[in-house]
């Protein structure tokens, strides 16, 4: 067998597992299988209160699905401090991509829910505020030598409270103070670079406290989690792990008829489509809503329809009980020509890569076009009953974001804008002229608490304007931007039009009188702006101040980032011997040569910390 | 009941063994992927696939394939 049959057949396997025994026999196979083609390696170290060795098949399987081999250590249960405090420990060794910290308060001090009482909830505060002090001291332990990204499990809530059924009726109750605990964790984890909650209690409540975990397997191994719940545990932990190494897609392709609303628009008009308060009506408005949920999260959504256009406008203008409207729309594809065409024109038209695009159609042969003709765009297997449609949508995986970023949250708008600035630049014929009347104003500053989130984000998902498409974590970035000798740089971008957010990354280290450029990124939505330029003089001028008479950049190219092939000759650099690798490498001498700031775009440096001021 | 291939499918899966070579005196000895966290897969995968509850006390003495055809035959038995 190839090693290409291999990744299919096992591919295979993990999607039509559904016994505990094909999970095991997939697992295994996936053990002992060599290389697998297109599927990424991560390795997972388990640091929890309970024994989780029996998930690891569930896990790996689950991993599968979604395109990772995920290799598994686990810690003997209960141990938090001893792996990381230890350098011969075999964790250091097994040097892992992901530390899961999962430790249960009732596992902690078995005291704090079942006698939550008996200190009026002060043991159970304790024990949590501990709990998350202990996690950051691991964490801060853990960071002196690997930038693992950090998943910490919430606390669940168990089926049986405290105070029994009126538990929810006391305020102090542990039904409200769990709850008040997991957030404080989830403060403390956003303060801490690369640490992202893993919602253990949303797991648990999601598939029912009752059931969730099988008191014969607590008694005999320690195991916290029932026997059918394992594949549900794989599962969700599975997802979190994917949404952690992989950006969310970002556009949302819908069809319409029988997806948006009941029925054909063509053939039944206006009067006629299924869409209102009334059922069968109601759940395709109630889909909208979920639709736009989306939106506000930072998802773009698109249309890729047969019909005619003047027919779908009017719903969109006329229909009164449309939620969806034509603003919330970046492009909108209404032909008769096949779908992975019009599928494939939105993402050129919005300047993505295909694999940015989620296609959600009711239709199962439209759903093979697009598979065999665009098979970058991924399909979301949409259930034959309109009334499941909301859960594929939603529990689809996607959309799973580590972070919603104030950039995620005016995403629409910003298209919006951007139509705007076209219509604009249309009026004029000189560029320099277009450029002033936009009033642009650039805030530049370094890498801060508040900034670096964003700064992570696009370090992961921008391909195109990417000289080096280096994809340093969190962690990295901010271990990174804590040492003297390297600037870590964003710079914020509004004009007449609005806010643009955070659209460029700079990362330059210097050492002995030259200064690298490790990475240089833009978000495409400000291309020929100069903005690029003006991130390089604010680079340079900070280069400088450190003490360096060179700058030296590279350009690795990918099968995206063709547009940055001309970037530093275009600003002056010389063409010197390019990296070992591959890649053109130049360079600009700073005690000849500069880059200027360009002058149609203002200047304002950030008020934000940088990063090693606070720590 | 003799050892029929859904059982022989259900043990190799969990264990990692050929199906055709499993015997009724195969136990934890014999079977070196048979350890005790595997032992608990098995006897949830035993579980699913026989529609079957066994109670905590019982877990530990399904120790051979023969106990565990002996136990499985009292559940189908008529």
């Amino acid at each position: 067998m190839s090693e290409v049959d291999g990744a299919g057949t096992l591919m295979q396997a993990a999607a039509n597992a559904s016994t505990p025994a094909d999970y095991l026999r997939t697992a295994r196979a996936l053990r002992e299988s060599g290389p697998l083609p297109g599927i990424r390696d991560l390795r997972v170290a388990v640091l929890a209160s309970h024994s989780m060795q029996f998930s690891e098949p569930y896990l790996a399987v689950e991993g599968l699905r979604r395109g990772l081999r995920l290799s598994l250590l686990f810690a003997p249960f209960g141990q938090l401090e001893q792996p990381l405090l230890d350098p011969e420990n075999p964790l250091w060794q097994f040097n892992p991509d992901v530390v899961l910290i999962a430790f249960r308060p009732e596992d902690v001090d078995p005291d704090v829910i079942r006698r939550f009482h008996a200190t009026g909830g002060d043991q159970f505060r304790q024990v949590m505020s501990d709990l998350g002090s202990r996690i950051e001291a691991a964490v801060r332990r853990l960071r002196e030598r690997s930038h693992a990204a950090v998943l910490v499990a919430n606390a669940a809530l168990p089926s049986q409270l405290p105070f029994g059924l009126f538990d929810a009726n006391e305020p102090g109750a542990l039904s409200h103070g769990l709850p008040q605990a997991n957030a404080a964790l989830a403060a403390r984890a956003r303060g801490l670079p690369g640490v992202s909650v893993w919602d253990y209690a949303g797991l648990v409540a999601a598939h029912g406290s009752a059931t969730w975990t099988d008191p014969r397997l607590w008694a005999l191994g320690r195991i916290a989690v029932s026997g059918p719940n394992q594949v549900h545990l794989g599962r969700h932990l599975a997802r979190t792990i994917a949404a952690l190494v992989r950006p969310p897609a970002k556009v949302l392709v819908l069809d319409l008829d029988h997806t948006l609303w009941g029925g054909v628009i063509g053939d039944d008009g206006l009067a006629g489509i299924e869409l209102g308060d009334d059922y069968p009506g109601s759940v395709f408005k109630s889909f909208q809503r979920a639709v736009l949920g989306l939106a506000d999260r930072g998802i773009l959504l698109a249309v890729a329809s047969k019909n005619s256009p003047e027919t779908v406008a009017q719903v969109f203008r006329e229909h009164p009980e449309m939620l969806l409207r034509e603003k919330d729309l970046v492009a909108s594809h209404v032909n008769w020509g096949p779908k992975s065409r019009s599928l494939l024109a939105i993402a050129e038209e919005l300047n993505l890569g295909a694999d940015a695009l989620v296609f959600f159609d009711d239709n199962p042969v439209e759903r093979a076009e697009v598979r065999a003709n665009a098979p970058a765009v991924a399909v979301i297997e949409v259930p034959a009953d309109p009334l499941r449609y909301e859960a594929a949508l939603l529990d689809s995986g996607f959309f799973d974001q580590v972070m919603i970023s104030e950039e995620d949250r005016g995403r629409t708008t910003m298209y919006h804008q951007e139509r705007e600035r076209k219509e604009l630049a249309g009026q004029f014929t000189d560029l320099s002229d277009f450029l002033k009347s936009l009033e642009m104003r650039a805030v530049v500053g370094r890498a801060g608490s508040a900034s670096l989130g964003r700064i992570a984000q696009l370090v992961a998902k921008t391909n195109q304007f990417n000289l080096t498409t280096r994809r340093h974590d969190e962690a990295t970035i901010a271990g990174m931007a804590g040492q003297p000798d390297y600037i870590v740089a964003w710079l914020r971008l509004t004009d007449r039009f609005g806010d643009q957010g955070v659209v460029a990354v700079g990362i330059v280290a210097v050492e002995a009188g030259v200064a690298r450029v490790d990475t240089l990124l833009m978000s495409c939505r400000v291309m020929n702006r100069q903005v690029e330029t003006a991130l390089m003089a604010y680079l340079v001028e900070g280069a400088r101040q450190l003490g360096a008479e060179q700058m030296v950049g590279v350009y690795l190219p990918t099968r995206k980032n063709g547009m940055v092939e001309g970037f530093y000759p275009g600003l002056g650099f010389e063409q010197v011997e390019g990296p070992p690798g591959g890649g053109l490498g130049y360079r600009l001498d700073l005690r000849s040569g500069d880059v200027a700031w360009p002058g149609v775009i203002a200047r304002e440096d950030a008020t934000d910390p940088a990063i090693h001021a606070r720590s | 009941m003799t050892l029929d291939a859904r059982l022989r499918g259900v043990l190799a899966d969990t264990l990692g063994v050929d199906a055709g070579k499993l015997n009724d005196d195969d136990s934890p000895r014999t079977i070196p992927g048979w350890d005790s966290v595997n032992h608990i897969q098995l006897i949830l995968a035993l579980e699913a696939e026989y529609a079957v509850q066994f109670d905590p006390g019982e877990i530990a003495d399904l120790n051979s394939v023969q106990a565990i055809r002996r136990r499985l035959d009292r559940e189908t038995a008529p």
